[in-house]
């Protein structure tokens, strides 16, 4: 059984401004992590080029380049950094597909902020464990 | 051949013989030729006289008239009128007979002769005298001539006057009879012509028919009538006449010529009903017909009917157009309305009408149907069986209505619904998240007053989120989105997990939920459901009972089994669910009291939820309330163990 891997730095990639703050809120002032911040997919693959994230807390609902569509173009880079989606959308057979897609987990919006930290982490050492 | 006889010289014919010729003419005629002396002894009597009487000449020559072949009634009868006709006494006797041939007068006069066997025959009998060429005289001379042919002619001309006379009233009472010269111009009207008319006799006599004419029927009308009346043949049809004064009746008509030897018309005799009454009602039938066929097309909708004798199809005009057809074009059959179906509708359609005649229950269907032009409409078809005292099914009846523009409105309506729901959601999320590091003092801690305030709007902001899934769901059940995960399963350990998880829950209302002990036998029925949608009834049935309970009460949760179908109830106390509410329990946002949904919590949404999930799941769910006691109920049809 390896360790699991420090966690210190996610980065959030979600187009609406006040959901981004907040998630900012949750990770960095209930989590203690170190966050960036993404207004979109293309935004995220950019921030890519020199960030490493050691999650991807992602939206799956974006104009343009989606969620899984952006999952997609990181695999296609050669980029294996986890994502963790957030939805709405939190049926069965819909969680089945987003992980299926590769992705660590889904959270469902809207979330409990003051567990989001901690149901984060969870998926996080459930993926090293 | 031998040759002709030489003539023989005997028969040269001598000089006529006077007494040779009386006696051929009495030999021959074909009336009775009676003769008497001038006292009345017969002195001859010819051979029709024995054919007319039955009496040879022999019995009755050299006897005094009147003979036994009178009537002395008669003989007395006629002795009276001749007594007061010529003005002197004359006897019931011989004299009778020659009074007035005595006095050189013509006398013909209708007798009875009494035939020797015993009938009656009537004769005419003309009496002469008989005088020398002196002027003496010399006898009198009978000659009766057989009325009985004559009588029967007669009589049975009088039986055939009387029946036209019978015949022409009858027509008189039923028809107005009118007749014309040649030209047109009108010679009789009988009373009915006069009465339907409104002109007198007088008025019209002398007219042509024209005065009569509506100007309802063009030019070509009348000259088709003329042509064929003029032509010799009987023309019929129905006509719109103007009586006097201007009012409008309509009559059956028949015009026949009446044609002379060259076969030229010289008379039309016209015999008019009065329909004036049918042609009415036609119109009203009519009327009322085209403002049903109005009212069908601008709702869509048409009516059928199927004979189930005879598999005869009827369809409304709004039918055949909501089916892209031409009104009419085609005799419909339930094979020619089963072929406009998409196979999948087909299917579904025929096990319905199957079920209606089974079950005799009526039937409502939604199907579609595809155009000849390739266009899909989708239709609400209704359907009833009609049946006979006995019960054997006779008809169905049903409607059909056009939805398409109804549907598309709803799934807009639904589009829209889903469409505000998720927007809703992101502010929602920021709100609630913002609100749950406050009230968790993320932005430092909060002073009592301000924690208590930012309570209430996170509990809020959690009821908001929960109607907003509410409708998300009823929307996904609505359109059919929502996936089941659908496995056959023990409902026994469900219960009794859901009862268990909200102890807790009814704990807040301070009231006690109980599993019923369940029956060994149904431990392991099972039923085949989606674990977390069966759940969520449950949840919803349970905590309905919760809230609606009186502090300290009992809601108890039981498992049965009815039937085929596993029951579960769901029973609390309370107030009895009043009865105007009913109807509408299962719909949305049916609340009895407006003020319910803030009092009791909850969006008003569950019962409609769980109504949709059972179904969904193939069951059916209800409940049962009296004063005191409520129980909500679902059944699910049993896997077979």
């Amino acid at each position: 059984m390896s360790p699991v891997p420090p966690l210190t730095r996610i980065l959030v990639v979600d187009d609406e401004p006040d959901i981004r703050n907040l998630l900012r809120l949750c990770l960095v002032e209930v989590g203690g992590y170190g966050v960036d911040l993404c207004a979109s997919g293309p935004g995220a693959l950019a921030h890519l080029e020199t960030g490493r994230p050691d999650l991807i807390l992602m939206d799956v609902m974006m104009p343009g380049l989606d969620g899984p569509a952006t999952l997609a173009a990181l695999r296609d880079r050669g980029l294996g950094t986890p994502v963790v989606f957030l939805t709405a959308k939190v049926q069965d057979a819909e969680v089945a597909a987003l992980k299926a897609l590769g992705a660590l987990g889904v959270i469902a919006k809207p979330f409990d902020p003051m567990t989001l930290a901690g149901d984060v982490r969870a998926l996080w050492e459930a993926h090293h464990g | 051949m031998p040759p002709p006889p030489p003539e023989d010289p005997a028969r040269i014919e001598p000089p006529l013989d006077e007494a040779a010729l009386r006696r051929a003419i009495l030999d021959g005629a074909a009336h009775a030729i009676i003769s008497t002396d001038p006292q009345g002894i017969i002195r001859t009597f010819n051979p029709a006289a024995e054919r007319l009487l039955g009496y040879g000449a022999g019995e009755v020559v050299g006897r005094t008239t009147p003979a036994v072949f009178h009537d002395p009634e008669e003989v007395a009868r006629r002795a009276q009128a001749l007594t007061r006709e010529l003005g002197r006494t004359v006897a019931p006797d011989f004299e009778a007979f020659v009074a007035k041939a005595r006095l050189g007068l013509a006398d013909q006069q209708e007798w009875t002769y009494l035939r020797r066997d015993g009938t009656r025959v009537p004769v005419s009998l003309s009496v002469s005298a008989i005088r020398s060429a002196e002027g003496a005289l010399a006898g009198f001379m009978g000659i009766a001539e057989d009325l009985t042919r004559a009588k029967a002619d007669r009589a049975e001309a009088d039986r055939l006057l009387r029946d036209l006379e019978h015949l022409k009233a009858a027509l008189d009472a039923a028809t107005m009879i009118s007749v014309t010269d040649a030209g047109g111009r009108i010679l009789e009207a009988n009373p009915l012509f006069c009465a339907l008319s409104g002109y007198g006799a007088a008025e019209l006599i002398g007219q042509s028919h024209r005065i009569v004419n509506s100007g309802h029927h063009p030019p070509a009308f009348f000259k088709a009538l003329w042509d064929t009346v003029l032509a010799g043949r009987v023309w019929r049809g129905e006509i719109r006449n103007r009586a006097k004064g201007g009012r409008l009746y309509w009559v059956d008509a028949t015009i026949a010529p009446l044609l002379d030897r060259q076969g030229w018309p010289t008379t039309f005799l016209a015999l008019q009903f009065d329909i004036t009454a049918r042609k009415e009602a036609e119109a009203a039938l009519r009327a009322s017909e085209e403002s049903l066929a109005r009212a069908q097309a601008v709702a869509h909708l048409g009516n059928w009917d199927l004979d189930l004798a005879t598999g005869r199809v009827g369809w409304s005009a709004e039918i055949y157009r909501i089916f892209g057809q031409a009104p009419g074009s085609f005799t419909p059959t339930y094979e020619r309305f089963m072929a406009a179906l998409p196979p999948e509708d087909q299917v579904r359609v025929g096990e319905a009408v199957r079920r209606s005649l089974e079950e005799d229950l009526p039937y409502r269907i939604e199907h579609r149907v595809l155009r000849p032009d390739g266009e899909e409409r989708v239709v609400l078809e209704q359907g009833e069986v009609f049946r006979e005292a006995g019960g054997r099914p006779l008809s169905m009846v049903g409607i059909v209505q056009d939805i398409t523009e109804r549907r598309a409105v709803d799934r807009l309506k639904r589009e829209f619904v889903s469409t505000v729901s998720h927007e809703l959601r992101t502010p929602l999320t920021a709100i609630k998240g913002s609100l749950g590091l406050l009230t968790g003092g993320v932005g430092g801690e909060l002073p009592g007053l301000a924690k208590e305030l930012a309570a209430t709007a996170q509990k809020n902001a959690d009821r908001l989120l929960i109607l907003i899934n509410d409708i998300l769901d009823l929307e996904k059940m609505e359109t059919g989105r929502m996936a089941f995960d659908l496995k056959d399963l023990p409902l026994h350990p469900l219960l009794l997990q859901a009862t268990e998880d909200l102890r807790g829950y009814a704990q807040g209302f301070e009231v006690t939920c109980e599993l019923d002990p369940t029956p060994a036998d149904l431990l392991t029925a099972r039923a085949t459901v989606d674990e977390g949608r069966l759940l969520q009834v449950f949840g919803n049935l349970l905590s309905n009972a919760l809230k609606f309970s009186p502090p300290g009460e009992r809601v108890r949760v039981r498992l049965l089994r009815t039937g085929r179908r596993l029951r579960v109830e769901v029973e609390n106390a309370g107030a009895e669910i009043p009865v105007s509410f009913r109807e509408r329990i299962f719909h949305k946002f049916a609340q009895a009291d407006g003020s319910d949904s803030r009092q009791r919590g909850g969006t008003g949404l569950g019962l409609s939820i769980a109504k949709a999930l059972v179904e969904r799941m193939g069951g059916h769910i209800g409940f049962e309330s009296e004063p005191g006691r409520t129980v909500f109920y679902f059944e699910l049809p049993e896997v077979a163990p």
